[in-house]
């Protein structure tokens, strides 16, 4: 096994081969490997992942396929995470509309050799808002402090999913 | 007698967390590779400082 940044770009290359084989319909990188490529080094074991998932008959939410198609190239999946060259990856489908959107609207970005789509700086912020956890509202004011953020996209982001009152109280 | 409020920090304090604040802008300008290889020593750093507080190594 190599180092974290080969074994990382590895377990991208593989997010990546689902997209392009159909197994997801879309993905973004999100959580702290997400954050990363706005502010600075954040320690974490894992890779957040969410995903669209392909339009089926049925309204029930499955991630059996990603689990097969990953086990069928020889990775492990436990407590729901994939664990591709030692790294735990987690595959989250979106869950309301303010992260399709994300999912939707992601940037691409470069890692390595691989291209990769990563949730962009304003939609990490409304998602971090929106569920509000202490490490979210701390990792906000790095963003604050740090990223180059569009301040009018993450308005209009904050509008449309109706967060304006959350920001405000953030702001306090 | 001191006559610095609480919220006051001594100039000195206060020179050291904006040295502190330039730092993290430097590190959050480099380049997404070398901070994924800064990821690593985090990794390793926090696993040691685990091994010495007697909890178990994370598993992957």
């Amino acid at each position: 096994m190599g180092g974290v940044f080969e074994r990382l770009e590895q377990a991208l290359i593989v997010i990546g081969a689902m997209k392009e084989e159909g197994v997801i319909a879309d993905y973004a990188i999100g959580g702290a490997i997400a954050a990363m490529f706005y502010v600075e080094p954040i320690l974490t074991y894992d890779l957040d992942v969410f995903i669209l998932l392909p339009k089926t008959q049925t309204t029930v939410v499955t991630l059996s396929p990603i689990y097969e198609y990953v086990r069928n190239r020889g990775y492990d999946v436990r407590d729901e995470h994939i664990n591709v060259e030692g790294i735990p990856v987690q595959m989250i489908p979106a869950y309301n509309p303010l992260v399709e959107e994300a999912v939707a609207e992601a940037a691409e970005m470069t890692y390595g050799c691989t291209t990769i789509r990563v949730l962009r700086a304003e939609h990490l912020v409304a998602i971090m808002l929106q569920t509000g956890r202490p490490k979210d509202r701390e990792r906000m004011a790095q963003f604050l402090d740090v990223a180059d953020m569009d301040v009018g996209s993450l308005t209009t982001v904050l509008f449309r999913h109706g967060l304006e009152r959350k920001w405000q109280e953030f702001q306090r | 007698m001191d006559d610095r409020r609480d919220d006051q920090l001594p100039e000195w304090a206060q020179k050291m967390f904006r040295a502190k604040a330039q730092r993290r802008r430097r590190l959050a300008g480099l380049p997404i590779e070398e901070k994924v290889r800064i990821l690593g020593d985090l990794q390793e750093l926090a696993d040691a400082i685990r091994a010495i507080a007697g909890r178990p190594k994370r598993q992957p």
